[in-house]
C-alpha cells in the first residue's frame, strides 16, 4: 500500500499559484483569479470553495480549492485549503457547506461529466476524509452535502435517479450509506442542513423538502417555486431558492415547517445567494440585499467589485468580490484579477 | 554497397517500429506479499489473465527480516523469512512472467526510531540486497526440489527521494537544511551494486528507483528531491548501475503532460544516465491514474480517461526507444490507491480492458526472458 504526500501536488503547484494569502491578523482572503466561489459561516468558521480552470502550456485542468479561516465577525487567519485537480472535465458543481463544529466543513467539486468527491474536513489530525468519489461513467454526482445532527449527508443525482449518501465521519465511521429518492437533482440544486433535505430536478419549477435519514427522506413536500429552480440553499430553519422566470429573477424563502413560500427579493440577473441564522443575503452585480425573517429583501451594502459569493452567520455578512489592480511584473504593468473576500457589513 | 545501406536502413526502420522491440507495458500487484497458498495462486492466476509478462515485487525488507541477521548477505540465515517471496517468484516463473524486484521498508531493528521508512546502514541495506540476489540467482536450494528461479532485475530500494520510504531526506547542518538523502542513497547503491554482481553476475542492477517529485525544496527532514535533482546528485556521486528507474504519474495526459517528471523528462534523464552508464535502458517502474480523489493523491480522471490515458502511456513509453518497461500501478484499488485497473470490488474498469490490448500487441523480448 502506498501513500503519497502531496507528490503530484508539487508539480501542480509549479504552474498554479496557491490560490490563498492570509497572515496573522488577516482580514481579507485573497484568492488568484475570477474563480466561481461558494461559502459559507457557520462553527466559528468562514469557509470558501474555489474553481476555476488550470492552465498548463498544453492542456487545461480543473482546479477546486477549499479553504477556511476563523470567523467571529472578522475573518482570522487563513489555514491550508483542501486542493483537489482533475482532468475529468468541466468542474461546475464545487459547493462547500460549514459544519457547525470544530470549524469544519463538507466540500463537494463534482463536474459536467463526472461525480467528483464529497470530503468532510476533518478528523483530529486536521485531515480531510473522503467520504465519496467515484470515477465510474455515470456515477452519481454530488449537487449538495451538509451536516444533518452527527451525519454528513449529500444528495447526488445521475441519469438513473436521485440518492442520498450518509456517512458519520464525524463519529469516526467512514462507511458510506446511499439510498434512491424521489426525483432527480443537478449541480447547486440540493441541500443538507440539520433535519433538512432539499433538492429541485432540472428544469423543475419545484422544491422538494423533507428531512434526511439513514433510509431516505421522509415526509417529503413538494412546494412550487413559480419559475425554473436555479439553486437551492437550506437551512434548518428554510429552504432559499434563486428562481428564474424569463429574464426576471426572484429569491424564494419555504419556512421548513410550513412549508409557506414568499418572495424576499426579485429582480434581474442571477443572484448569488447565502443563508444562516434567519437570515438570506442576496448579491447581484455589485449591490447586497439581505432579508431577515422571511422580510422583503434591504439594501445592505455595496461590493467593490461584481459579487461572486456571499456567506452570512444570521448576523454579519463575508462579501467575496472580483476586484482587478496594477501590478508591475518584470517592468510590465499588467492588470491582475483577484477575488477579495471581507465583512461587508451586517444584516438588515 | 548502396544496396547493402538501404536494406540496413530498411532493417533497422523495422526494428525501431516493430511493437516487440517497444517498452513493454507491464502491470503490478502490491498484494502479491499479502498473499498465500491458494489465495496467491488464484491472484497469480489473476495478474497473468492481464497479459502482462513482466511485473514487479516488493520485496519489504522488515518481512523478511523481522529480527537482525547474524550474517545478512546469506540468505540461509536463520533470521530471515523468504517464504511469501519464495512463493511469488516460483509463482511467477511457472507464469512466464518476468520480475523486477525491488527491497525497501526498513526492519525495526535497523534503526534508532525504529520506523520503516528510516534511512538504512549502507552496509546493512547492501548486505540485504545481496542476500536477495544470492537467493534469486538461479543456484540457491529450493527446499521442494531444484533451485529457487532467476531474479535478474533488482532495484535498489523504492523511491528514496521521499520522505515516505527515505527518512531523513535533509539533515540540519550549520542553522540550515541541506540534502542528505542523495549521497546517501547513492552509497546504498555503490554497496549493493558491487555485493549484487558479486553474487549473481548477470543481475541488472537498477537505480534511482525516483518518486514522482518535481521541485526539490530542502527546508525540512521530509523534504522531497526533485526527479532531476536527485540523478544530478547520482552523476556527482558517479554511481555504478545498468538500468535507471523513475515513477510517473503525470498531470495531463501523456502526450501533453510536460512537468517534471513527465514522459517529456525522458531525454533529461537519459542524458543524465548517459554520464554513469551511456545508453544503459529506462525503466518507468510505476505509473497511471487514479480514477477518484483520496488526500493522499488530489489528482484524478474519470475511468474512461484512465483507459485511454494507458493506451497513451504505451504511445509514449515507445516513443523512447531506452524506455523498456513501463510499469503500470496497480492491478487492484485500495482506500489509498485508486489507480487499478479493477476497483476495489475486483470489477473491471475499462482500463482493464485497455491494457489487455495493449499486451496483446506486444512480444517479450528474449532478452527479458530471464
Amino acid at each position: 500500500m502506498r501513500r503519497r504526500t502531496a507528490l503530484g501536488l508539487a508539480a501542480i503547484t509549479g504552474v498554479a499559484a496557491l490560490a490563498l494569502a492570509g497572515s496573522a491578523q488577516a482580514a481579507n482572503v485573497v484568492l488568484d483569479g475570477w474563480g466561481t466561489i461558494t461559502a459559507d459561516i457557520g462553527g466559528g468558521a468562514l469557509v470558501w470553495s474555489d474553481t476555476a480552470p488550470a492552465k498548463a502550456a498544453t492542456f487545461t485542468y480543473w482546479r477546486t480549492d477549499t479553504g477556511r479561516a476563523p470567523f467571529s465577525g472578522s475573518i482570522g487567519k487563513v489555514t491550508e485549503p483542501v486542493l483537489i485537480r482533475t482532468s475529468a472535465g468541466i468542474s461546475n458543481g464545487a459547493r462547500v457547506r460549514a459544519t457547525g463544529t470544530g470549524r469544519g466543513y463538507v466540500t463537494i467539486a463534482p463536474g459536467a461529466a463526472y461525480a467528483g468527491p464529497v470530503i468532510w474536513c476533518c478528523d483530529p489530525t486536521s485531515t480531510e476524509v473522503v467520504l465519496s468519489s467515484d470515477g465510474r461513467d455515470g456515477a452519481p454526482a454530488p449537487a449538495g452535502a451538509g451536516l444533518d445532527g452527527t451525519r454528513v449527508r449529500w444528495i447526488a443525482g445521475s441519469a438513473s435517479g436521485a440518492v442520498l449518501g450518509s456517512a458519520s465521519p464525524v463519529e469516526g465511521d467512514l462507511r458510506a450509506t446511499s439510498v434512491s429518492i424521489p426525483g432527480n437533482t443537478g449541480p447547486g440544486l440540493a441541500s443538507i442542513a440539520t433535519g433538512v433535505a432539499a433538492w429541485a430536478g432540472k428544469g423543475s419549477s419545484s422544491i422538494s423538502i423533507g428531512i434526511p435519514g439513514d433510509d431516505g427522506v421522509s415526509g417529503v413536500r413538494t412546494v412550487a417555486q413559480g419559475g425554473i429552480v436555479r439553486s437551492v440553499f437550506a437551512t434548518p430553519l428554510f429552504v432559499v431558492a434563486v428562481v428564474k422566470s424569463g429574464s426576471r429573477a426572484k429569491v424564494v424563502r419555504t419556512d421548513v415547517p410550513s412549508g409557506a413560500a414568499r418572495t424576499v427579493w426579485s429582480g434581474s440577473g442571477s443572484p448569488v445567494v447565502a443563508a444562516g441564522g434567519n437570515a438570506i443575503v442576496i448579491g447581484t452585480g455589485i449591490k447586497v440585499f439581505s432579508s431577515k425573517g422571511g422580510t422583503k429583501a434591504r439594501a445592505s451594502g455595496t461590493a467593490k467589485g461584481t459579487v461572486a459569493a456571499l456567506a452570512t452567520d444570521g448576523r454579519r455578512i463575508v462579501v467575496f468580490e472580483r476586484i482587478t489592480r496594477k501590478a508591475t511584473v518584470k517592468k510590465h504593468t499588467t492588470t491582475v484579477k483577484s477575488t477579495v473576500g471581507r465583512v461587508l457589513g451586517s444584516v438588515r | 554497397m548502396k544496396w547493402l545501406r538501404v536494406a540496413l536502413a530498411i532493417v533497422a526502420t523495422a526494428i525501431a517500429v516493430s511493437p516487440a522491440m517497444g517498452a513493454q507495458m507491464a502491470l503490478q500487484d502490491d498484494q502479491l506479499p499479502n498473499l498465500s497458498g491458494a489465495a496467491l495462486e488464484q491472484r497469480l492466476d489473476l495478474l497473468q489473465s492481464t497479459g502482462t509478462t513482466i511485473t514487479r515485487v516488493d520485496i519489504l525488507w522488515g518481512f523478511v527480516a523481522p529480527t537482525r541477521p547474524a550474517d545478512a548477505s546469506d540468505p540461509g540465515d536463520p533470521a530471515y523469512d523468504w517464504a511469501r517471496y519464495d512463493a511469488i517468484i516460483k509463482g511467477l516463473r511457472a507464469r512466464d512472467i518476468t520480475p523486477i524486484v525491488d527491497f525497501a521498508w526498513t526492519p525495526k531493528w535497523e534503526t534508532p526510531s525504529g520506523d520503516r521508512n528510516a534511512a538504512p546502514r549502507t552496509a546493512d541495506g547492501a548486505a540485504f540486497a545481496a542476500a536477495i540476489a544470492r537467493r534469486y540467482n538461479g543456484t540457491w536450494p529450493d527446499a521442494a526440489g531444484g533451485t529457487l528461479p532467476l531474479v535478474r532485475r533488482i532495484e535498489v530500494w523504492n523511491e528514496p527521494n521521499i520522505a515516505t520510504y527515505w527518512y531523513p531526506q535533509c539533515r540540519r547542518q550549520g542553522g540550515r537544511y541541506v540534502l542528505d538523502s542523495a549521497r546517501a542513497y547513492a552509497a546504498l547503491l555503490a554497496a549493493s551494486y558491487a555485493q549484487i554482481k558479486a553474487v549473481s553476475p548477470t543481475a541488472i542492477v537498477i537505480g534511482g528507483v525516483t518518486g514522482p517529485v518535481g521541485d526539490s525544496s530542502c527546508n525540512s527532514t521530509d523534504s522531497s528531491v526533485g526527479t532531476l535533482t536527485f540523478a544530478k546528485e547520482m552523476v556527482r556521486n558517479r554511481v555504478p548501475l545498468d538500468a535507471w528507474s523513475m515513477h510517473l504519474y503525470p498531470i495531463g495526459s501523456p502526450t501533453q503532460a510536460y512537468f517534471v517528471p513527465s514522459w517529456k523528462t525522458i531525454p533529461q534523464i537519459q542524458s543524465l544516465v548517459d554520464r554513469l552508464s551511456p545508453g544503459a535502458p529506462i525503466y518507468v517502474t510505476e505509473t497511471g491514474y487514479h480514477t477518484s480523489y483520496n488526500r493522499y493523491h488530489r489528482y484524478f480522471v474519470s475511468e474512461s480517461q484512465q483507459a485511454s490515458w494507458l493506451t497513451q502511456t504505451q504511445t509514449m513509453a515507445n516513443r523512447y526507444p531506452r524506455v523498456e518497461v513501463a510499469m503500470w500501478f496497480n492491478l487492484q484499488d485500495n482506500p489509498y490507491w485508486t489507480g487499478g485497473l479493477l476497483r476495489e470490488d475486483l470489477t473491471q474498469k475499462p482500463a482493464w480492458g485497455a491494457f489487455r490490448q495493449a499486451t496483446a500487441g506486444q512480444s517479450r523480448p528474449a532478452e527479458w526472458s530471464r
